[in-house]
């Protein structure tokens, strides 16, 4: 668990309890000190994934650039950039054919509007896609046109499974989802079986056209059975997530924030660094917005409402639209939402939403009274402190997770070689 | 179409709407002193068969814009096409001075990359059957930003003293220094004027922009809120969107980012007595608005 607070040289030695990005390591203690030997000890658990993780590098873009003996050896980290794909959370989605997975996919991801999604072809053969470089979220599709065959070796269920954090299963709810329960039930147990820390969500998709009665209904129905299913193959243990979705309007938004939020493990840290910002700000609302697919991955510790969120999401597609139509150079290399983007809309009822870029990926958005604004000076003050504090929370994390694979390395090398003498690093 | 235009539907809403019976009149407000009447016709053959006959005089007397819709999907091409002749032979006889504008409608029903292709045959085929009066012809569909693209032109054309807030736009942005002014229509968001300093990037910013701001009235009148300005920037950029006059708002794109925000928005407010003079009345239009099924 980690400590909910913002002091830096704490969040460094409390460690990295919670791994998500593609190690498992065992569910005992999982501390890892600023010791050589306990570094070593842990390291050794996760040595062997390590390397699987390499092994795969070329497909899975695990890490942002191939070589990974650059920087290493100087332990430059700085070089880095601080948010690359190695610190995302990963997020398989499956489900039968025409359940909606691609759709999904190009809705929430690449800004499609739900209705050309009607044009979008069938996917005919086993297909991946990453949207790791544009978002916050590390991002797969898996999409598979018939039986699963987990016997295929063109690609390597284990590994995949492994390294995922989250599956997403996609049901449709307009049709008959007999086939479709069945395939859950052997994907879960499958995944469950080669790494037991995923995450298993469950999309009642498609429920745009049913009444609030019906989508109830089948949601119960839809739970119960899959829960029976498991209670059948003594696997209680697995626990599922149901969410009804739509891709008409925000509940699939909504159902990715809270997916998402269970994959990252400062999330305690990130919310506490909200709350604290919004008290001395007098800001009523505030949410970390991944701008590219208007997932929230945090928020502050006062309640959500659906409406208010739809309204963040409406206004960050205001603000990108306008920079795409105005705030981009001639030449390529220009994009809508930099560092200097920010936004302010008054509405008539004396709230005013704020808009500030906080990360390549990321934004604030927040909600105040207009007297609140009137202290601008202030609140810019404040956010200029969060926004470090943000930029550091993800700054360890990245130092955590590349000294492990430095370690992972060295480790490696020295085992390779032949008569027993440590090798130098190459 | 109606409702998304004047009366603030989403395009998703439009569902629900009923087949329009016989002639439906509204009186829409436009720009605060002009009235539009617009005459929605539905489109089944009864009525169609109506408007020529019995009916003739009273619809096509005194119009000064005949909007006709073409469903890009119909069977019937035949059909419609006579239709239209028999509007356009109406309208030479009752009013010749009338402006046609064609929409080719629910082109969202066609796959993208076929949708040119076709639009430029219906187009030709259009313009021929018009002479001797000219037709424009638009290409639209009520998911995307054509819609306002067409409308935006026609609301143009009724507009009494266009040249004159031209030059004043002109004159403004110079001052201020900025790269663009437009002025849009209070409740509509069409726009109605403009004015560019310099070449902008995209040729169809206009109607993406009302799309856009209108998108967002939307959503914040689902939380019983409407929005009052807007401030938008990036490192390249500094777009204002406030209330203008009465009936118009106001969006200025300044591209020199060492001008506060508080400057530009002081000017503002300092032009707005000026434009307010600008606004006159010249007596209610007509148009005529006719549907086809």
């Amino acid at each position: 668990m980690w400590n909910s607070c913002t002091n830096h040289d704490s969040l460094i030695n409390s460690g990295n309890s919670e791994t998500r990005s593609g190690a498992t390591m065992s569910q005992g203690n999982k501390t890892y000190g600023e010791e050589e030997g306990e570094e070593d000890e842990t390291l050794a658990m996760t040595g062997v994934d390590e390397d699987d993780d390499d092994d795969d590098d070329d497909d899975l873009d695990t890490f942002t650039d191939g070589d990974l003996d650059s920087g290493c050896e100087d332990g430059v980290l700085g070089c880095r950039d601080p948010f690359s794909s190695e610190v995302k959370p990963r997020i398989l989605l499956m489900g039968l054919r025409r359940s909606g997975k691609s759709s999904i996919q190009k809705v929430v991801f690449h800004k499609m509007s739900p209705n050309e999604t009607l044009f979008l072809e069938s996917t005919n053969k086993i297909c991946r896609e990453d949207v790791s470089n544009s978002s916050f979220v590390n991002f797969q599709i898996w999409d598979f046109p018939g039986q699963i065959d987990f016997f295929d070796p063109t690609f390597d269920y284990e590994m995949i499974f492994r390294g995922t954090g989250a599956l997403i299963f996609v049901i449709d709810s307009q049709d008959d989802y007999v086939e479709a329960l069945s395939r859950l039930h052997l994907t879960v147990t499958r995944a469950y079986k080669v790494n037991p820390d995923i995450n298993f969500e469950v999309f009642i998709h498609k429920v745009d056209g049913l009444s609030d009665d019906h989508k109830i209904e089948k949601q119960r129905d839809i739970q119960k059975r899959a829960n029976d299913d498991l209670v059948d193959a003594a696997l209680e243990r697995i626990h599922l997530s149901f969410y009804l979705t739509s891709i008409y309007d925000h509940s699939i938004f909504e159902a990715f924030s809270k997916v998402v939020q269970k994959l990252i493990p400062e999330l305690p840290t990130l919310e506490n660094l909200l709350n604290i910002f919004t008290t001395n700000s007098a800001i009523e609302k505030a949410f970390l917005f991944d701008v590219v697919s208007k997932i929230y991955i945090a928020t502050d510790s006062s309640p959500v409402d659906m409406q208010t969120y739809e309204l963040c999401c409406d206004m960050i597609d205001v603000v990108i639209d306008i920079s795409c139509i105005y705030g981009v150079t001639g030449d390529e290399g220009g994009i809508p939402y930099d560092k200097e983007s920010m936004a302010i809309i008054r509405l008539n009822s004396t709230t005013v939403m704020y808009l500030k870029e906080v990360t390549k990926f990321l934004a604030l958005v927040c909600f105040l009274r207009e007297e609140s604004f009137e202290r601008k000076g202030l609140i810019d003050y404040n956010f200029h402190c969060f926004r470090k504090a943000i930029q550091e929370v993800f700054e360890v994390r990245l130092k955590v997770l590349w000294s492990r694979k430095l370690l992972s390395q060295r480790r490696r090398s020295r085992q390779a070689t032949p008569n027993g003498t440590p090798r130098a690093p190459s | 179409m109606r409702s998304i235009i004047f009366a603030n539907y989403i395009a998703r809403d439009t569902r629900r709407l009923g087949a329009t019976i016989d002639v439906e009149h509204s009186h829409v407000r436009f720009l605060g002193n002009l009235v539009l009447n617009l005459w929605d016709c539905g489109g089944q053959d009864t009525f169609m068969e109506n408007y020529f006959t019995s009916q003739r005089d009273n619809i096509f007397r005194n119009v000064e814009v005949l909007i006709y819709v073409f469903d890009v999907e119909s069977r019937e091409l035949e059909k419609d096409m006579h239709y239209y002749q028999s509007c356009l032979e109406a309208i030479l006889q009752n009013s010749p001075d009338a402006k046609v504008f064609c929409l080719v409608h629910k082109m969202d029903l066609v796959q993208e990359d076929q949708r040119d292709l076709i639009f430029k045959e219906r187009e030709d085929d259009l313009k021929r059957l018009s002479r001797p009066l000219e037709c424009t012809c638009f290409r639209t569909s009520i998911w995307d930003e054509t819609l306002y693209k067409a409308w935006s032109s026609i609301v143009y054309q009724l507009i009494p003293n266009v040249q004159q807030l031209e030059t004043n736009l002109r004159n403004f942005a110079q001052i201020i220094e900025a790269d663009e002014v437009l002025l849009f229509e209070r409740a509509t968001f069409l726009v109605i004027s403009h004015y560019q300093c310099k070449e902008q990037r995209d040729a169809h910013r206009f109607e993406k922009i009302s799309n856009i701001i209108k998108q967002f009235k939307l959503s914040c009148s689902k939380l019983a809120a409407s929005f009052q300005s807007m401030e938008v920037r990036n490192s390249n950029f500094a777009a204002f969107i406030d209330v203008f006059t009465s009936n118009t708002y106001v969006m200025v794109i300044m591209s020199d980012p060492s001008i506060p925000s508080a400057a530009t928005l002081i000017n503002i407010r300092n032009a707005r007595k000026h434009f307010e003079k600008l606004e006159r009345v010249d007596g209610p239009k007509h148009s005529l608005h006719m549907r086809m099924r």
